[in-house]
């Protein structure tokens, strides 16, 4: 049986869902028994959909897109 | 001035270096045939070609670059410095890299320089040394999430969570964070981009997601959780 820092140390690649086969039953093993990863690996789960999700986020790329535009034209002039 | 713009950082899910992919699609030399054909165009003198061919990429030169540098005004003079740096050099990128790694991998470079001409000595000593290196992180909170309820998501707390949340994890971490989770680039991508080892990024990876997740627990401040309660699980045994 892994320990929960056995299982933290690999829990990287069972969030990518790049684990090797073997290596994903041991985690799922440790996880049938350990509720404290359970609820790491979900709230995990949940914190990179919240930081992928940038969708929620209502501010737009306004914000950006000036910035790049001089960027972009300051270069022009520099460049032709 | 810290101006910042995490929250900018954070639209550029949209921004994504890879649109058609989506997530963690495999590393290859995988140029559209278009982009081939304006790198050669500017390879043999054709200067407008290079607009055509950077422009995809515009914002997430910036991005790249704000992720390290933290304030607007460094951000666009590193991506233009970057920008140029690309233009002055692209007779030299033998497509062993796409395109847009080669890109933003020089973003980071000069970005990385700005920091260190900027806070010589204070850069590596302590990101490196009190921080330590990338060892073992202990997860603090135990809350369980359960569901967040979809309405959470579009409060300004958890914007405002969100925002605290990156500005406090140390500048390696979070820059493989934004190359990884927000501008998803894939764990060999960010390796170069970087000039780490892959196992090297994804320990960071997950250090950065655990710090993340600890920072954003509902429980850890309560700001966008207000009136629900967390069943509260046994921490952790090392
Ligand atoms: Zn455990």
């Amino acid at each position: 049986m892994l320990s929960c820092a056995d299982f933290l140390a690999e829990f990287g690649d069972y969030i990518d869902d790049t684990a090797s086969s073997d290596l994903r039953a041991h985690l799922e093993e440790h996880l049938r028994e350990c509720k404290t990863c359970r609820v790491i690996v979900d709230s995990t789960r949940k914190t990179i959909d919240i930081v992928t999700e940038s969708g929620c986020f209502t501010l737009p790329a306004e914000a950006v897109d000036p910035i790049v535009t001089a960027v972009m034209s300051r270069i022009r002039q520099r460049t032709t | 001035m810290m101006t910042a713009s995490t929250e900018t950082i954070l639209l550029s899910g949209k921004d994504r270096l890879r649109p058609e992919t989506g997530m963690g699609s495999p590393v290859g030399v995988q140029m559209t045939s278009a982009e081939v054909t304006l790198i050669r165009r500017v390879q043999n003198g054709d200067s407008d070609a290079f607009f055509d061919l950077v422009r995809p990429y515009e914002r997430a030169v910036f991005l790249a670059a704000l992720s390290l540098v933290r304030n607007d005004a460094d951000a666009e003079d590193v991506a233009q410095e970057a920008i140029l740096k690309a233009f002055k050099n692209l007779t030299r990128f033998r497509q062993e890299a796409k395109f847009s790694t080669w890109l933003i991998q020089i973003a980071i470079n000069e970005a990385k320089m700005k920091l260190r001409k900027d806070r010589r000595h204070l850069y590596e000593s302590i990101e490196e040394g009190r921080l330590g290196g990338d060892g073992d992180y202990t997860p603090q909170d135990f809350a369980d999430w359960r569901e967040i309820p979809s309405e959470a998501l579009e409060q300004k707390e958890l914007r405002k969570a969100l925002t605290k949340a990156l500005d406090s994890l140390p500048e390696k971490y979070r820059t493989v964070l934004i190359l990884r989770d927000v501008q998803h680039l894939s764990i060999t991508e960010t390796a170069q981009v970087l000039g780490l080892s892959e196992a090297n990024v994804k320990t960071r990876l997950s250090r950065a997601r655990l710090q993340m997740r600890d920072a954003l627990a509902p429980g850890f401040d309560g700001a966008w959780s207000r009136g629900r309660t967390y069943e509260r699980v046994r921490p952790f045994d090392v």
